[in-house]
């Protein structure tokens, strides 16, 4: 707490009721919370929402937040959990013929290397979301969120075996999806 | 966010770099203020404590209703062990089973032999299922028309489990209410699980409603209350409705025939959470 004594400051007076204090933290996360939600849900308007009630759900459990750890890991581990709960909840999907085009991956590449690039970021995203969600978990957070084994030891409370296990997996079956999706060629050696 | 030395050594995440698809992605509307506008009033230790007086209350609300059904059903199949006069054996008793039977169908009888009666009992058995559509459809649009979506892809397996459902829920019901009413403090609760067991087959005509209703219009409205639905409820709430003027297990059972495929639907949905989709469900 001591480097992040600002947030200290900020955390004491949202637990007092101070929305302002509660208003800066938001700032400074909603980002990571949002783009996690996205890319654990896959959507983003549902993201948005979700970002909202994680938000409201760290407001409430605020005052029971232990300040030894690190805010960002709290928040995340809130995250993680409400996008898993979520998806557990949800588990169905609209599936028209509409979606079902846009999410069909495009024989043709256009020229334009930004078009190329957009086309694999969805595939990347389309392939990240066939992962179960717990593997979604893991992954996420350590390619998209860049966390330490340790770090996500704390956001998920699993053990390190079991995360260094679950990441394994998680990237032998990205690695096969991104294959099927024609965005990755070569073989990706799964050791780390 | 600190991370362990895997950046040169992770293939992987450097296509994923290459592809762009680490890149954050920047949200449509201004989150923060969104969720401030959500944001309770008071305090997050008050809102916790308030939030946890909730959860307190639900749970007790639930051991409440354990108990009110455990105890009398539990003294009613005492008695019924024990061959103690019931309730409603000490009022057959009473009244002599004969004379009650035939007091409790002239009684019947006589009010639905009066013409004015059974057409208003028409009316609002008619109105009632109107009502029990348009509600269970405007509160849970999305789960109805998925449980709506399970039934037109899968309408025989809706219907077998409908009718095992149904089956099952009366066999439970009935043998519930035979010990509920072995006692006079079971009578009141036997009448709110009588009604309680009814729920899942108002739910069932609802689906069937609006299933029904895509059928007719070859309209899908996954969030809409519209005229159509409500078109589709007042022809579905017709049979019903016209059963009560012959007679009132008429009414029940053609209502339960109808609920059948909904129920049915509203299983294999998972309660209208995930559907089981088959070819031509779309638009």
């Amino acid at each position: 707490m001591v480097e992040h004594s600002d947030e200290y400051v900020l955390i004491t007076r949202s637990i007092d009721g101070d929305h302002a204090a509660f208003a800066q933290l938001m700032e400074r996360y909603a980002g990571a919370v949002f783009n996690l939600a996205y890319r654990m849900l896959g959507d983003a308007h549902e993201a948005e929402d979700a970002t909202q009630e994680i938000f409201l759900r760290a407001y409430t459990n605020l005052a029971r937040f232990d300040q030894e750890r690190k805010f960002s890991t709290w928040l995340l581990s809130i995250a993680s959990n409400y996008c898993i709960d979520r998806l557990r909840r949800r588990r169905l999907r609209w599936l028209t013929l509409d979606d079902t085009v846009l999410t069909m991956p495009s024989p043709a590449k256009g020229p334009d290397r930004a078009a190329i690039e957009r086309e694999e970021r969805d595939a990347v995203q389309r392939a990240l979301l066939r992962l179960p969600p717990a593997y979604r978990q893991i992954a996420v957070l350590r390619y998209w969120h860049d966390l330490s084994y340790e770090e996500i030891c704390l956001v998920t409370r699993l053990p390190e075996s079991t995360i260094k296990t679950r990441l394994h997996r998680a990237r032998r079956m990205l690695a096969d999806a991104l294959r099927a999706e024609g965005v990755m060629q070569e073989e990706i050696p799964l050791q780390e | 966010m600190s991370s362990d030395d895997y950046h040169h050594t992770d293939p992987l995440r450097d296509m994923l770099l290459r592809s762009g698809a680490l890149k954050r992605r920047e949200p449509t509307i201004d989150l923060v203020a969104s969720t401030m506008r959500r944001l309770p009033q008071a305090p997050p230790r008050v809102v916790a404590q308030r939030a946890a007086a909730r959860r307190l209350l639900s749970r007790a609300v639930a051991i409440l209703a354990l108990v009110l059904l455990i105890v009398p059903a539990t003294l009613g199949a005492l008695n019924l062990m024990r061959g103690v006069e019931t309730p409603m054996g000490a009022l057959a008793s009473a009244a002599g089973q004969a004379n009650m039977r035939a007091a409790i169908l002239a009684a019947t009888g006589q009010r639905f032999d009066d013409s004015l009666i059974r057409g208003l009992v028409a009316v609002l058995v008619w109105l009632m299922q109107m009502a029990v559509i348009v509600l269970t459809v405007g509160f849970w649009p999305r789960r109805s028309a998925v449980a709506g979506m399970t039934l037109r892809a899968a309408p025989l397996r809706a219907l077998g489990t409908g009718v095992l459902a149904l089956g099952a829920l009366g066999i439970v019901s009935a043998l519930l209410l035979a010990l509920l009413t072995a006692t006079v403090i079971g009578l009141p609760i036997a009448v709110g699980v009588a009604l309680l067991a009814h729920v899942p087959v108002a739910l069932g005509i609802a689906i069937t409603a609006r299933t029904l209703g895509w059928h007719l219009f070859g309209h899908y409205t996954p969030h809409n209350v519209d005229g159509r639905l409500a078109a589709t409820a007042a022809v579905l709430a017709l049979p019903a409705a016209l059963g009560t003027l012959v007679s009132l297990p008429a009414a029940l059972l053609t209502l339960y025939l109808l609920a059948v495929p909904g129920i049915g639907a509203l299983i294999l949905s998972q309660g209208g959470m995930q559907p089981v989709v088959g070819l031509g469900i779309r638009g």
